[in-house]
């Protein structure tokens, strides 16, 4: 009989913390709106705090529930080549959005800190951030922590359970070799974190860039959209490049190239890619359609994001 | 009164047809990516069937002449910075004559190879021209950036040989790892260029 008792604890302790997630979300939400209705700096560092503290308890016991994961789920047989722990990364399933808020939370914080002033841009980032933490207060990773690796753990230990089958022995060797070559694999632990950096990185350019299109020209906006972009790009080029290796890996044979996930990855990397060449014009006509193009781009990564749902194919999750 | 005409500035055009081109490519994966979506409602195991490999076979072709197009418009991107117009129209015309009989002969991987093979060969020739020449003609940008943008540069060019020409052979890897160290470095020079001179002047003089 296997059991991992000391997994389904931690898993309900995490449960437990989901409305402490929400209410961080939902009180640096109104913290925000009384911030902005006052025009309160003291008001906004106090927003900045509870949501920088706040997330980063949150993540802390994201933390604790992996290492549990760890300690608990420990597969070893004679049939396997060698023992496993399973140490899951913390950008796969529902903590997707988590890490992305997160990092997104860590670069606001830091671009007010090194301003230190409440300008124009930390109030227009501030909307993007607030919209960020109401999205978290729906898709939150600890209602339902890991659902579809809570599946596999719970299959595998009824596989355990029942007996060395030909059945049970399948399942806990595709199970062993998935962990091996996906939530262990070293591409896992580059790729996506350096995607979610990008992400994080073009989601602050965003409302900046929105403000350029619809507002006057503003040299400080502008230079500040760029930078954020040109920082995110550098991680999304580097973060997709490491994906080909590991596409071409675990992929052989497969027609991987045209699938759709891959296909809207690269016409968002081709949208910052127009970008960046349009805004080498900056006051001239092009400059203003280079804000046009870094609004689509964003689209274009939104569409990326959720194209693992919703479109078919390799990368596909539904 | 002679009215002057006003002249486009070289780089302009450059910087809008480098956009059209990329906005005209994304365009291509759109469609690709419904056309996909369309197949797996309308074919249950799409993957498998003639319509599927036959969607391969199209993009594939479909795709070369955007890699070219991307390809000669890296060489163009560096050419602005030395206003060598004439020997590029010259590597231009050579590369779209051997590009279209090198289609025609041996096919698109093949011609694509050739593309940018010579890109690379002579982004090589820039990069020397400019740096052991020391012919810089922009004053806008740091030295280390626009070492920067020409290695990123050939760094892509280098990806498009790896991923077409060397593609599912023993060199693929080792040549888009070879890029993938360009790249990184060059785009780290290219957008983090200021940074970089900032911190290597204070390590040189710590007053500074």
């Amino acid at each position: 009989m296997v059991s991992f008792a000391d997994y389904y604890q931690t898993r309900e302790l995490l449960q437990a913390a989901a409305i402490y997630f929400k209410s961080i979300n939902i009180l640096a939400t109104l913290i925000a709106i009384f911030g902005f209705l006052k025009n309160s700096k003291k008001l906004f560092v106090f927003f900045l705090m509870t949501i920088f503290f706040g997330y980063a308890l949150s993540f802390f016991l994201l933390i604790f529930f992996h290492v549990s994961i760890y300690n608990s789920v420990y597969l070893t047989a004679p049939f396997l080549p060698s023992p496993l722990r399973v140490f899951p990364p913390f950008w796969i399933e529902t903590e997707k959005l988590f890490f992305w808020t997160f990092l997104l939370l860590i670069f606001f914080a830091a671009g007010f800190i090194k301003r230190k002033n409440l300008d124009n841009a930390i109030k227009l980032q501030a909307i993007t951030v607030v919209l960020f933490l109401l999205l978290n207060t729906l898709i939150d990773p600890f209602s339902n922590p890991l659902p579809n690796l809570h599946d596999e753990i719970k299959n595998l230990e009824a596989a355990a359970s029942s007996g060395l089958s030909q059945a049970s022995i399948g399942y806990i060797m595709n199970f062993y070799f998935r962990v091996k070559h996906f939530y262990h694999s070293a591409f896992m632990w580059t790729h996506p974190p350096l995607l979610f950096l990008s992400y994080a990185l073009f989601t602050l350019a965003l409302p900046l860039n929105f403000a350029l299109m619809i507002g006057r020209e503003n040299n400080n906006l502008e230079t500040l959209a760029y930078r954020l972009i040109s920082s995110g790009y550098f991680f999304l080029t580097l973060g997709m490049l490491i994906g080909y290796p590991w596409a071409v890996e675990a992929w052989y044979g497969e027609s991987w190239w045209w699938s759709p996930k891959i296909n809207v990855s690269i016409m968002m990397w081709l949208f910052y890619t127009a970008y960046l060449h349009g805004r080498l014009y900056p006051v001239s006509k092009l400059g203003r359609y280079s804000h046009l193009l870094a609004i689509l781009s964003f689209a274009a990564l939104v569409f990326t994001y959720l194209s693992s749902y919703i479109l078919p194919g390799i990368h596909s999750y539904g | 009164m002679v009215k002057l005409k006003k002249q486009v500035p070289f780089n302009y055009l450059m910087v809008v047809l480098t956009t059209v081109i990329f906005a005209l490519f994304a365009l291509l994966f759109l469609y690709a990516t419904f056309y996909v979506w369309f197949l797996s409602v309308k074919i249950p195991d799409y993957e498998s069937s003639l319509e599927y490999a036959l969607y391969i076979k199209t993009l594939n072709y479909l795709a070369t002449m955007p890699a070219v197009a991307i390809v000669l418009l890296l060489v163009l991107c560096l050419e602005k910075r030395t206003e060598k117009h004439v020997l590029t129209g010259i590597y231009i015309a050579l590369t779209v004559a051997a590009f279209s009989a090198i289609l025609l002969f041996a096919g698109g991987k093949a011609a694509v190879g050739v593309a940018s093979g010579s890109a690379i060969l002579y982004q090589l020739y820039l990069l020397f021209q400019l740096y052991l020449k020391n012919e810089v003609v922009s004053e806008k940008t740091l030295k280390i950036e626009k070492a920067g943008s020409l290695i990123m540069h050939i760094g892509f060019s280098t990806l498009v040989l790896s991923w077409v020409t060397f593609n599912s052979t023993p060199y693929e890897l080792p040549v888009f790892w070879l890029a993938t160290f360009m790249v990184a470095s060059g785009s780290l020079l290219t957008f983090f260029g200021r940074d970089i001179d900032l911190l290597l002047r204070h390590l040189i003089d710590p007053d500074s």
